[in-house]
């Protein structure tokens, strides 16, 4: 694709009732082949997502919502079905194609973090701007920029196996948001981390889409998914529910009071 | 007792069978599980009476869930570090939400 249709949205995302569709699929079906048995782990599944919004994935395990995922970021191949990301048909784009498209648009957060062992923190964060094109010197002042804000700057220079899980994470979200992609996917992104690391992990994430920042991840934890606009609930490869979340206005319920009571 | 800002209060003593009883009552173990479960009573009856519809059910749960999770948990973040007691209980209906939502997942996994 070319840098001039990179440029066709505004950044931050505006969000609005009408917002633009970021992405879209249609019919979207994922079967894996082994041993001459097929088995689908996705099966048909139709979705939006608006400029903007943050979605979480939820299912039980083995209902195919990593895998949904790494379709939609072209980690995978589609089966069949149609994908679209930003009104460009995505589907039939070759390997190369997708790692043109990812390193302009997308941003990947793992559950395992997945970053590079054999480079500093800023190593990691500053590769994928270079990659995508920027000078050092802006990949540099991004990274900064980055870092700072994850308050990570006093580990730029780390190893990242000297680093908590958490802080890993924090740098493995850095680095998917180096090149401000239009959408940021995160497959259980706190997975792998106790109960303080998920709460820092989250406000970042909420953060961050407090940005403008499009969010679709994928988790078990309910914290997580509560924390999104949406939730999805992926049921053996097809949309079960797909909502948004009501917020309980404040003041209504009996947390407060019964916690009150003491004293 | 009297107060200013609010109708006076009476103030009530123990007597010793009543301290019998709070030791008593103090001394059981409370209960647990809820087996009296009010949304699985409307679950099994659905198909029965044909006035719900199972996916339907579980779906607002679902949500429902999700809303009460997500209150609780700014709920927590607004707590004070040093309040243990508010945090814990806190917690504790999060995990207790948790462990509802992994059963509604059961029941997806049932009936569906």
């Amino acid at each position: 694709m070319s840098r001039a249709a990179s440029k066709g949205l505004p950044w931050p995302p505006e969000r609005s009732a009408d917002s633009p569709v970021l992405l879209k699929t249609s019919g979207l079906v994922k079967v894996y082949r082994a041993d001459g048995v097929a088995v689908e782990a996705v099966r048909g599944v139709d979705l939006e997502l608006a400029v903007g919004e943050f979605v979480a994935i939820m299912g039980p395990s083995g209902s195919g919502k990593s895998t949904l995922l790494h379709v939609l970021g072209g980690l995978e191949p589609a089966t069949s079905g149609q994908l679209w990301l930003r009104g460009q048909r995505v589907d039939g784009l070759s390997t190369s194609g997708w790692a043109l498209l990812r390193r302009r648009h997308i941003g990947f957060v793992f559950q395992f973090f997945n970053l590079l062992s054999s480079m500093t923190v800023a190593d990691n964060v500053e590769l994928p701007a270079l990659l995508a094109g920027a000078t050092p010197r802006q990949a540099r002042k991004r990274r900064e920029e980055l870092l700072s804000e994850l308050g990570l700057t006093d580990k730029a220079g780390a190893a990242p196996a000297r680093l908590s899980g958490g802080e890993q994470q924090r740098v493995a979200l850095a680095r998917a948001l180096a090149n401000e992609p239009s959408l940021l996917l995160a497959d259980e992104p706190t997975g792998n981390l106790d109960s303080s690391n998920t709460r820092d992990v989250l406000r970042l994430l909420r953060r961050t889409h407090d940005r403008g920042q499009t969010i679709l991840l994928v988790t078990h934890d309910a914290r997580v998914a509560s924390m999104a606009d949406r939730v999805i609930n992926l049921f053996d490869g097809m949309v079960a529910d797909d909502a948004k979340i009501v917020p309980i206005p404040r003041g209504l319920n009996g947390v407060r009071d019964i916690l009150e009571l003491r004293g | 007792m009297e107060q200013t800002t609010r109708p006076n209060k009476r103030v009530y003593e123990l007597t010793p069978a009543g301290r019998e009883a709070l030791l008593a009552w103090i001394d059981e173990p409370s209960d647990g599980p809820r087996i009296r479960d009010e949304f699985f009573i409307k679950l099994i009856l659905a198909p029965m009476t044909g006035l719900a519809d199972r996916i339907a059910l579980m779906n607002t749960q679902r949500r429902h869930y999700l809303s009460l999770i997500r209150r609780l948990t700014e709920l927590h973040a607004d707590t004070d570090p040093a309040d243990t007691p508010a945090r814990l209980l806190i917690e504790g209906a999060l995990l207790h939400l948790q462990a509802d939502l992994d059963w509604l997942e059961r029941c997806q996994e049932e009936f569906v």
